[in-house]
């Protein structure tokens, strides 16, 4: 089955990509996929991001299925300078 | 109001979301994107959000600062994209009965947004550029 990775700001410099449709088996957890993406993208393994599935915050053992928006997020910087 | 834009923000706009008459304090912020940072002037900066959760985080937010306090109208406008310096980032408009209200739930907004809101900013210089917030 099929996901869709959404990579922002420095991760999406990292992967030099905003998306990517990656093929997963069944029970592979959101910890697996991002084992699996920072071996494609080395440069990942030096962030420990939050990670949204479908626009919620989503724990490590999460199980991800068909069709999942998966987002990778770094440390938010929004709003005015400090 | 609760917008993610790529518009330049309007303060009349703003402003006239919080102008019913039962508001006899309006407090608005806007936060405007500096030239220099470190020592480093600022061509621009580069926003960049995940719009729609970005959105719900937004109202989020509003909703938590109803919560809290007794509030009229509430307005929140997040521009992204391309922003140069003096140029309005992030605009808030808390209208309520009394001026303690509204100055509080505007501080605190602004201080939820920052934590919970997924927008990132990278600093555009002469020589390259920086995201905010993470070491690289």
């Amino acid at each position: 089955m099929k996901v869709k990775v959404l990579l922002f700001a420095l991760f999406r410099e990292i992967a030099g990509q905003k998306e990517i449709e990656m093929e997963i088996e069944p029970g592979v957890t959101v910890a697996l996929l991002q084992e699996r993406l920072r071996e494609a993208f080395p440069r990942l393994g030096d962030y420990e991001p939050l990670v949204a599935v479908n626009g919620k915050y989503a724990g490590a053992q999460d199980v991800l299925g068909q069709g999942d928006e998966v987002a990778l997020l770094p440390p938010f910087s929004g709003g005015c300078s400090d | 109001m609760i917008e993610v834009t790529e518009k330049a923000i309007d303060p009349r706009e703003v402003m006239a979301v919080v102008g019913g008459d039962t508001n006899g304090a309006v407090v608005t912020f806007l936060g405007v994107i500096r030239g220099q940072s470190e020592g480093k002037r600022v061509i621009h900066l580069e926003y960049e959000a995940y719009k729609d959760m970005a959105r719900e985080k937004l109202e989020q937010v509003v909703g938590e600062i109803r919560e809290r306090w007794r509030l009229e109208d509430v307005s929140v406008t997040h521009r992204v994209g391309r922003i140069p310096p003096g140029e309005v980032a992030l605009a808030v408009a808390v209208a309520a009965p009394h001026r303690r209200e509204a100055f509080e739930a505007c501080s605190y907004a602004i201080d939820r947004i920052k934590e919970i809101v997924p927008v990132w900013k990278k600093e555009i210089y002469g020589d390259g550029g920086k995201w905010v917030g993470v070491h690289t």
